[in-house]
């Protein structure tokens, strides 16, 4: 099985952006490889251009429109890789999006770079990750060599990144702050089977204006975060903008042994597995935070309210 | 149990009586029912304690008027039945579904075997215009086996196509099309009734499996697991067909990715 190739590409201006991203895209049209070019609409404007008549052999996605979130990014990473891995060694140009992230948010998807070595070690994806020195801060350069094995000169060669850092530490050291202490005010229940889990979800999810069938896919997320950490489960529910947060709690020694902090980013398949339930929470959800300590384990879930207005 | 429905449940303790009347009290005081429950022997107040032993709410119900428990005071068909009608009458007045009735029928054995017949035949009648339904309670312990059999002749067959019957969970056998018809919610506590009931359905035919979700609130993983796992292993002539999907769920399966599952069918959509 061919190695995934996972490298970063500091660029500062349009001309050292297609230095590197034209080659690697003709490259893989040459060779007939699938190629999925994800970037800024400026940048795929850029990138059509120099394509020319080629364009149209290229699969295309605007990196705010593939994957609003984490979860959703990788999904998206997975399943072109799995529709169009019999056609070759797959090539992804991905740019996430980063002005005008929160702090937390940057932290997310820094988080997700590092999370994909693991993510799609077994897929041999070849992708190359453009960062725009003109519009990201100089903290999430440095972070991008650390979360990339290597650099990409000119979309050909691969350059061992010094700064690289085991995928499994750097998270570590993501998920190192802990997480804010819930208020005492929250509302609380221990629930000993999943349909008080559900009943609790629905009623406090009632009273903060999440109804229908947004509530019936919290309800969901919240029992599948539930059923992988096990029962009972002590969940307190609070209110921030943005949406209420759930926090469940577990014991240590209950559900499933250990713990993984990249449980859930992959879609379910064919065979069952133990965090594919978390899977559907990290869709339903904007923020998801797992974390564990000898005592107790948590997942720490918030979703939009019906406030959330959508277009469309 | 549905209005116009006329049943009997023989027991010979409380422990079988429940598993009976529990969920034809509950479900009714859950799904827009006045219910009327009549005594003979029992006190009331035990009546009472007894379904709040069972999980029900009785305070807050008996409070709201929803449901009554009193002893039955005269035992004349005319004046009892006249009596039903017109508690029949004023539950729909209320703006309830139906008056849901479960009455006590030691009485028939001071009062005679045969007048108690006459009550059921006639009661019968006030069930069929669909505005009330009842289920009588035959303690064994007290009837005769052929007094019993032939008031059990006057009421329903039992649902036969009941395959499973949970708190939270029910499944029926379908004929038409082949299949089954889950209704409540399918998690982890409810799987193995549903994988069993998907195991057997595909057993009885050679054609395609009809389940029908229209009644489902709530499935998890686990549940859409257990329906795509059967789905597989139909073969390739056959496919599991969903039919009246909620809307839910419909986002659900397209979500994970498995409405081009090979052997899975999404029928119509069932908007509520």
């Amino acid at each position: 099985m061919t190695e995934m190739i996972h490298q970063a590409s500091l660029y500062g201006s349009d001309e050292e952006f297609l230095e590197v991203a034209v080659p690697f895209v003709r490259d893989g049209i040459d060779r007939g490889e699938p190629v999925l070019v994800t970037t800024t609409s400026a940048n795929l404007d850029l990138v059509g251009g120099a394509l020319g008549a080629d364009a149209d052999r290229v699969d295309y996605a605007e990196s705010a429109y593939f994957g609003g979130r984490t979860a959703q990014r990788a999904t998206a990473f997975l399943r072109y890789w799995r529709r169009n891995a019999g056609r070759g060694r797959v090539r992804v140009l991905a740019e996430p999006v980063w002005p005008g992230r929160s702090e937390r948010d940057v932290l997310a998807w820094t988080r997700m770079e590092s999370a994909l070595n693991v993510l799609l070690a077994g897929t041999g994806v070849w992708m190359i990750c453009p960062y725009d020195l003109r519009a990201v801060g100089r903290d999430v350069a440095e972070d991008a060599l650390r979360t990339h094995p290597s650099v990409s000169p000119d979309g050909r060669r691969v350059e061992a990144s010094p700064a690289y850092a085991d995928p499994a530490a750097f998270i570590g050291a993501c998920d190192a702050a802990p997480l804010p202490a819930p208020p005492g005010d929250a509302a609380t229940v221990t629930a000993e089977v999943l349909p008080d889990v559900r009943a609790f979800v629905t009623e406090e999810a009632g009273r903060r204006g999440v109804t229908g069938d947004r509530a019936v896919m919290l309800a969901l997320a919240v029992h599948e975060a539930a059923r992988y950490l096990g029962l009972p489960v002590t969940i307190r529910v609070w209110e921030t903008f943005g949406g209420p947060v759930w926090d469940l709690r577990a014991a240590g020694g209950g559900g499933v042994a250990g713990h993984d902090p990249l449980a859930g980013f992959v879609p379910p398949d064919a065979g069952e597995r133990a965090d594919e339930g978390l899977w559907l929470a990290r869709q339903v959800c904007d923020h998801v935070d797992i974390r564990s300590d000898g005592g107790s384990r948590t997942i720490r879930l918030q979703a939009a309210t019906s406030r959330l207005q959508e277009s469309g | 149990m549905r209005p116009g429905d006329h049943r009997a449940v023989a027991f010979s303790d409380e422990a079988e009586l429940e598993p009976v009347l529990a969920p034809y009290v509950s479900e009714g005081l859950a799904g827009g029912d006045r219910v009327l429950y009549l005594t003979d022997v029992t006190h009331p107040a035990v009546a009472i304690g007894l379904l709040r032993g069972w999980g029900v709410d009785t305070g807050c119900h008996v409070a709201a008027r929803r449901l009554d428990v009193r002893r039955i005071e005269v035992y004349d068909a005319d004046t009892m039945l006249g009596d039903l009608t017109e508690a029949a009458r004023l539950a729909r007045a209320d703006g309830y579904r139906a008056l849901r009735v479960t009455a006590e029928m030691s009485w028939g054995l001071r009062e005679g075997a045969d007048r108690l017949a006459d009550f059921e035949s006639r009661v019968h009648g006030l069930f069929s215009t669909g505005t009330a339904l009842g289920l009588c309670q035959y303690d064994r312990r007290l009837f005769p086996p052929v007094v019993l059999s032939d008031l059990y002749r006057i009421h329903q067959e039992p649902d036969s196509d009941l395959e499973f019957d949970g708190a939270l969970l029910r499944i029926r056998r379908t004929v038409e099309p082949a299949g089954i018809r889950v209704e409540g919610d399918v998690e982890a506590s409810t799987l193995e009734p549903l994988t069993r009931s998907l195991r057997a359905a595909a057993s009885r035919g050679r054609g395609d499996v009809h389940v029908d979700l229209g009644g489902v609130s709530f499935i998890d993983l686990s549940g859409l697991r257990a329906l795509l796992e059967t789905a597989g292993s139909l073969g390739s002539r056959r496919s599991l067909v969903l039919e009246r999907v909620p809307d839910h769920v419909r986002e659900l399966i397209l979500l994970i990715g498995w409405d081009g599952t090979p052997g899975l069918r999404l029928g119509g959509s069932d908007r509520r």
